[in-house]
């Protein structure tokens, strides 16, 4: 008997011209996720990805890697069946034995798209159903309400067995590689992380930006960042991360602004140098994290402030969202435990103890305007420390 | 580079490393019948000879362990596991080390009745206190040596003339880990049954320690054949055993050599710097740890200030500064919040030089200033 693990894509469907094009991508990117796992054979039959011939230890690991590309909806391991209601019953047999054994309360599904098959869809769930009642004691049929669900799929060239409950839901999404650049301000926190998933969910590369205190924040702060960009590349295969030395800058901000402004002054400088790096790297946006009113720098008077210095969108997905959606996401995608490990983030350190949080533009440019903005952000861009991130 | 966290651990030494190497040749188990096994074996009783004959001790009392914690761990339980019956009381201190403070946690929850021997401002245990706590049936008491945080030494013989007097059965275990190979431990001057100490805090290997101990009935900790009578089964540590011996044939114990380090450092900083507060007693210090508080700054930035002049320090002890808590040492001697906040340890081994110590203090007074300028 063999195994083999199908995939189902969704949205990718509905993409009339360019569906070829993005079912490309999608194998590219599963392709490149598995490189380093296993040796396998891909390919796309009637809008489901096809996964076979690797080794079968890999299978656990092959079906967790496929479940975080985008694009995908579904991830299931399947038995394959010649297409004789015999055969099929033999498999589901061998396949499901163990899951039958107990008593449980089961039904089967069949979906027949080779119509040359001589029973249709409802007279092979009879069939089967009945065979499988009379080979298993404890399992009852039960349509309505069943704990395991059969399912056969007879397809083009061969039928494939499995249980629906253990199927695993997929992102959703687009491949990424459909939807262009863009550039993340990716700090040590939750929030961040969470922002980059969900726009790179839709097909976006995503390089990610993070600035560097040192001495004020240590190198373990720098590695939580590089484990986090880690975690965000099980999805998106690869992130450059730009480490910004930002340290300079704070201490000039210190020196020569008013307290209360510092951390919008300090975020409107981040803001300016992502966008140098972002049109440099061929980024068509910038993605932050941030959340109206979470904190004094997201007020809306806030954000009109920070993103007034840019000619560049700026894509904040959390927008509307509570702390605890985002917190129920970063634990989905599992940056969470990372987020909340306590090394300080270069935004704890400096920050005031009465933040403005109706800043005026006009307020702002006037305070910042006694630094040297250009040769600040020069220096800093000259600084640069670029990581190449991959997933493990 | 100026390394000054040799509480934490020190730098290999190279007989240590030869002395390593020997493990490779030597590859024979020891507890083998043929002669490359004998082999290993004399290697080893050599090496245990050569630490015992430092403690002063008979070497068939001397157990190899894995280090500070497992020793730690294995008298504390050996102890209060085979003493169950003559009494629940045990007595340890507020000022221990991780691996001391928590095998004391669990034997509380395992219903034992736990006294914690609180310290003075100066960082030493409180004698007075420890005269209540002593009851006829108390059968474990354990206090450190040298305090891993502040190098202050703690008055073991008076605690043990104590005990005897007043706890026949008592056994007196002492965590020797930061003071082994820095100032004389010698078991029997200092009247206790049992003593830890650690290689890689004196220029041997991580993963040696060794247990001596007097009292021969201690429950194992761990089961497995018969080496070591069945107190420390399992096959040696060859390599690191022959280390740390070599090691210990290098420690130069000079306590007066060690101070004028720890006083140099302490006088350059606070000739240099305002707001500056040595944590702990000069006059009973091993000379080994200065802790040192610069009000008014996070400690953990000018450690990071310092590595960029390859300079290393520690704040608090080492295992506990993965999770940003207070030191519990600092709190225990009654150290302010803020002074506990700008405390770092800075740590001298028998191999750092004044000139290293007149530099690194130059560098530590400039970073202190310019983090004072922006916190």
């Amino acid at each position: 008997m063999k195994e083999i693990i199908l995939a189902k894509y969704g949205e990718i469907i509905l993409k009339g011209g360019n569906r070829p094009k993005f079912e490309r991508m999608l194998i590219d990117n599963i392709k490149n996720a598995l490189k380093n796992v296993a040796d396998f054979k891909i390919s796309i039959r009637q809008a489901t990805v096809y996964v076979e011939e690797f080794d079968e230890d890999k299978t656990d690991i092959i079906v967790e890697r496929m479940s975080k590309i985008f694009g995908l909806v579904s991830v299931t391991r399947a038995a394959v069946s010649e297409k004789t209601v015999e055969a099929i019953e033999e498999t589901a047999f061998h396949y499901l034995g163990k899951d039958l054994e107990k008593p449980a309360r089961f039904k089967v599904e069949a979906k027949r798209s080779d119509k040359t098959f001589p029973l249709n869809s409802l007279q092979l769930c009879i069939e089967l159903g009945g065979w499988l009642d009379d080979k298993f004691p404890n399992i009852v049929c039960d349509v309505h309400n069943p704990e395991i669900t059969v399912k056969v799929e007879v397809r083009d060239v061969a039928a494939y067995v499995y249980i629906d409950e253990k199927k695993v839901r997929g992102q959703g999404g687009m491949p990424i590689g459909s939807g262009s650049k863009a550039t993340l301000l990716l700090s040590g926190g939750i929030d961040s992380p969470v922002a980059g998933h969900m726009i790179s969910k839709r097909g976006v590369t995503v390089d990610a930006v993070n600035f560097f205190s040192f001495p004020y924040t240590s190198d373990r702060a720098k590695e939580k960042v590089i484990s986090l960009a880690k975690i965000l590349a099980q999805y998106t295969s690869k992130i450059n991360l730009y480490i910004v030395p930002f340290t300079e800058i704070q201490l000039q901000i210190r020196d020569n602004c008013p307290e209360e402004h510092m951390t919008l002054i300090m975020r409107r400088f981040m803001m300016r140098i992502t966008e140098k790096i972002a049109r440099r790297n061929g980024s068509k946006a910038l993605i932050t994290g941030e959340c109206v009113g979470q904190v004094a720098s997201q007020t809306l008077s806030a954000l009109d402030v920070t993103n007034a210095v840019i000619d560049m969108p700026v894509l904040q997905p959390l927008i509307g969202m509570d702390k605890i959606e985002v917190i129920r996401r970063a634990e989905e995608i599992g940056t969470y435990e990372t987020s909340i490990l306590p090394y300080e983030d270069c935004c704890t350190v400096f920050t005031p103890k009465h933040p403005t949080i109706n800043p005026k533009r006009s307020s702002i440019e006037r305070t910042e305007s006694v630094l040297d903005i250009e040769r600040l952000e020069e220096e800093a861009l000259a600084g640069i420390e670029i990581i190449e991130v991959y997933p493990d | 580079m100026i390394y000054l966290d040799n509480a934490a651990t020190t730098k290999p030494s190279q007989r240590a490393a030869e002395a390593m190497m020997m493990a490779v040749s030597n590859f024979g188990n020891p507890s083998s019948l043929h002669g490359l096994g004998l082999q290993t074996e004399k290697l080893i009783n050599s090496a245990r000879d050569n630490i015992a004959n430092m403690l002063g001790v008979n070497s068939k009392n001397v157990y190899f362990t894995s280090g500070g914690t497992e020793s730690n761990n294995l008298a504390i339980y050996g102890v209060a596991n085979s003493l169950k019956r003559r009494g629940k009381r045990v007595i340890t201190s507020t000022i221990e080390h991780p691996s001391v403070m928590e095998s004391f946690k669990r034997l509380e929850n395992d219903g034992y009745d736990v006294c914690y021997l609180g310290v003075d401002k100066d960082g030493i245990v409180n004698l007075d206190d420890l005269a209540g706590m002593l009851t006829e049936d108390t059968i474990l008491v354990s206090i450190m040596h040298v305090n891993n945080e502040t190098g202050v030494i703690q008055p073991i013989e008076r605690i043990s003339a104590m005990v005897r007097e007043k706890s026949p059965y008592c056994i007196i275990h002492c965590d020797c880990v930061q003071s082994f190979g820095k100032i004389p431990v010698k078991p029997d001057k200092m009247g206790v049954d049992m003593v830890s100490i650690s290689a890689h805090k004196i220029h041997g290997f991580k993963g040696t320690g060794a247990l001596y101990t007097n009292y021969a009935r201690i429950t194992p900790l761990i089961r497995g054949g018969e080496q070591q009578n069945e107190i420390r089964p399992g096959t040696e540590n060859v390599g690191g055993i022959l280390a740390f011996s070599a090691a210990v044939s290098e420690c130069e114990i000079d306590i007066e050599k060690m101070r004028e380090k720890r006083n140099l450092m302490r006088d350059l900083l606070c000739e240099k710097l305002d707001n500056v507060k040595v944590n702990g007693s000069c006059e009973h210090n091993s000379g080994s740890v200065l802790n040192v508080s610069f009000i008014g700054i996070k400690a953990e930035i000018l450690l990071h200030s310092l590595e960029r002049h390859e300079i290393y320090v520690s704040t608090g002890s080492a295992c506990s500064s993965h999770k940003p808590q207070p030191s519990h040492v600092l709190l225990a001697m009654g150290v302010e919040q803020k002074a506990v906040d700008g405390a770092i340890r800075i740590s001298f081994s028998q191999n750092t030089t004044l000139d290293e110590i007149r530099t690194a203090a130059e560098i530590i007074a400039g970073e202190v200033s310019v983090i004072r300028r922006y916190m």
